[in-house]
């Protein structure tokens, strides 16, 4: 297992150290107690470069610019998510933690059924990485967002970032029973049938 | 007393005016942080005062810090700052927003007279002769101001009695 | 990583330890008295700021590690401990300091009293206990007195209000301790004790709001009211005396050390490091801590 530090000040940077340091990527090197010379305060409340307390509205402006600015690298990082199946399938499925490992059973079962689908997994749902889910809509027919949340929290939220087809509906239930292979199979079956009757064609989706 | 492990009975003159020099520099601190609390809160005429106190306090203390420099040099002080406890420094419980010019001075006369009373009080104690005679001399000196800080108090204008309560102010943001 | 941690103590002054930020109390608030009081504490111990590590909650009194020069970490409303805990315990070379108010402590902070006295973390903890909640604008406190009247209870107070000092004593603290600006040698001098003691250290800093407060609760009256332990003959190796004289919360005002252990326990840091030693060899380097979970024999 890899182990990620968090950055940390240099010799240099020791010298006329600002913790909250407005840089390039929005990450500040952070120092921790017993290093001479990176003394600051971490607060709650809004702050300067060097962590003292503030009011002012320019420097909330500014440090509030800075730390989502940080999202911006999380959101270039498509190692935290994968996709499962056909690459060139029609239909597909994105889900996140326990029920990711259903849909990929049900991926299973469709595939043995002659259907074609895939699935994507984020490992990363906030920030919500726009570009990865538009690639991924964008290369099927049909979404469909699978979860275990009755009010679709999942599906709600990337409609709010993202702009999603028509196509993507939400599939989602709340608690206590978990999903079934066979229930988000009996899915991808029936997005795999409006498909075809779209297409008026009587041939299974191979593309 | 307000003072913590020092022995006045075995006090030399060197530990004498570097005590003298302490006892000046925590009432000039604490002026300016006074001034400062004074500002932070709209309390501006008492802010002033407070600078102007702590200007003199660091005239005494310099011109004490000198004299102990011609005498002895750079040699390493015994006294710190830790043995001290607001000999002369205004107690921060003394400050309040909003409080009148008067108010202000009355704490400078109260702070003269604990400094005074402090040299009364340590005089029996002392028994190097260097050492009684700078106390008395600074026992002496506190009177003297403590007449200057009552010139102030007599030339104050009508009206500086005006409390602050009469005063409505916004909470200062944070 | 850079550090220098050095143990051997150098003399320091006060000033040393005293921040650029100014503290935003109201003038005549007690908050000025303890900082400074922790000041003078830290410069007779004589560890430099970048060895300390001052934690707080929320309200005025919890403002005070940005007042200092150490590693300062305002965190939330009653959670300064867990943290401190941790930061401890993650480096035991650190000296750690805890601050806040009698809300923050014994209030939505109660929960991790009994806890952080029993694990008994070397760390030293001051309340800055001033029977109202201040920076809210004045609500009662946990040590509010019954019948204090405020904005927001206009009838006053029905409660029964929270004895801090037999609450630590009561759940096993090592050393126990009281002190109010009023005194202020007997301050600096309790909690420069407090954070000398091996182990979890407790003082309450009685330490008036003069905005919100009881106005017969104030400097001055503890002036007039205080009563040194050590001039009342009391011995602070008699835990059960302690306890009696602390009974007493709210209507004496005692100030000094209720209780030190003479016989400290064990600090958790310390046992700490002792398990780390006795399991050096079977120890696995953290890049391989998924190991610990796998079935044996699979990689």
């Amino acid at each position: 297992m890899e182990i990620e530090e968090r950055r940390r000040p240099g010799e240099g940077e020791l010298q006329d150290y600002a913790r909250f340091a407005i840089t390039a990527s929005g990450i500040s090197p952070i120092s921790q107690p017993g290093m001479r010379g990176g003394n600051y305060l971490a607060s709650g409340i809004e702050h300067n470069e060097r962590g003292a307390p503030t009011a002012s509205g320019v420097m909330h402006s500014r440090m509030t610019q800075k730390r989502l600015h940080k999202f911006d690298t999380l959101k270039r990082r498509r190692d935290l998510f994968r996709v499962f199946g056909d690459e060139s399938a029609p239909v597909g499925l994105v889900s996140w933690g326990s029920c990711a490992g259903v849909c990929r059973e049900a991926l299973a079962r469709a595939r043995a059924n002659g259907l074609k689908a895939k699935l994507l997994v984020p490992y990363l749902l906030y920030p919500v990485a726009e570009e990865v889910y538009e690639d991924f809509f964008a290369s099927v027919r049909v979404g469909l967002i699978v979860e275990q949340s009755h009010q679709g929290q999942l599906y709600r939220m990337l409609r709010m970032f993202v702009e999603l087809p028509r196509g993507v509906r939400s599939f989602a239930k709340n608690g206590a029973n978990p999903f079934l292979p066979t229930e988000v199979a009996g899915h991808l079956q029936e997005a795999a049938e409006t498909l075809q009757r779209e297409r008026g064609d009587r041939h299974e989706p191979q593309e | 007393m307000p003072i913590q492990n020092i022995d006045l009975s075995r006090l030399s003159l060197m530990d004498a005016l570097d005590l003298a020099t302490l006892i000046e520099h925590e009432a000039h601190e604490r002026y300016l942080e006074l001034a400062d609390q004074m500002d932070h809160h709209r309390t501006p005429e008492a802010a002033r005062f407070f600078r102007y106190m702590a200007e003199n306090e660091a005239h005494h203390r310099e011109d004490l810090a000198a004299r102990r420099r011609e005498l002895f040099g750079d040699a390493p002080r015994g006294v710190r700052s830790t043995m001290i406890f607001d000999v002369e420094a205004p107690d921060y419980d003394e400050a309040r927003a909003f409080m009148t010019a008067r108010q202000a001075l009355e704490i400078a006369m109260r702070c003269e007279q604990k400094a005074h009373a402090f040299f009364v009080e340590a005089l029996p104690h002392v028994q190097d002769p260097q050492v009684m005679s700078l106390f008395t001399e600074l026992r002496d000196e506190e009177v003297h101001h403590q007449e200057l800080v009552q010139r102030e108090i007599l030339r104050l204008p009508g009206g500086a009695d005006i409390s602050g309560e009469a005063f409505v102010d916004e909470p200062s943001a944070q | 990583m850079t550090t220098t941690l050095h143990p051997v103590a150098r003399l320091m002054e006060p000033k040393e330890f005293r921040s650029d930020l100014k503290p935003i109390w109201c003038p005549g608030c007690g908050d000025f008295g303890v900082l400074q009081a922790v000041y003078r504490a830290l410069a007779n111990i004589g560890r430099p700021p970048h060895e300390i590590a001052f934690m707080s909650g929320i309200g005025c009194s919890s403002r005070i590690p940005g007042y200092t020069t150490a590693y300062g970490f305002n965190s939330v409303h009653g959670r300064a401990l867990p943290i401190a805990q941790g930061i401890k315990i993650a480096n035991p070379e650190l000296l750690v300091l805890v601050a806040g108010g009698d809300g923050d402590g014994f209030s939505i902070g109660g929960g991790h009293l009994p806890h952080a006295v029993r694990r008994n973390v070397d760390l030293t903890y001051v309340v800055m206990d001033n029977q109202i909640y201040g920076l809210t604008k004045g609500q009662l406190s946990p040590t509010s007195r019954r019948g204090l009247q405020t904005a927001t209870s206009i009838y006053g107070s029905l409660e029964q209000p929270v004895n801090p000092l037999l609450y630590m004593l009561a759940y096993g603290a090592g050393f126990v301790a009281q002190g109010t600006p009023a005194d202020m040698p007997g301050l600096a001098s309790v909690i420069e004790e407090a954070i000398r003691f091996p182990g979890f250290a407790f003082v309450n800093a009685q330490s008036p709001c003069v905005t919100f407060g009881d106005p017969e609760q104030q400097l001055r009256a503890h002036k007039a009211n205080m009563r040194s332990l050590a001039t009342l003959g009391h011995d602070p190796a008699d835990r059960l005396k302690a306890m009696a004289l602390a009974a007493e919360y709210g209507q004496e005002l005692y100030t000094g050390v209720f209780y030190r252990n003479p016989e400290p326990a064990p600090t958790y840091d310390a046992q700490i490091a002792q398990r780390k030693a006795a399991l050096r060899a079977q120890a696995l380097p953290r890049e391989r801590i998924l190991d610990l979970f796998r079935k044996t024999g699979a990689k």
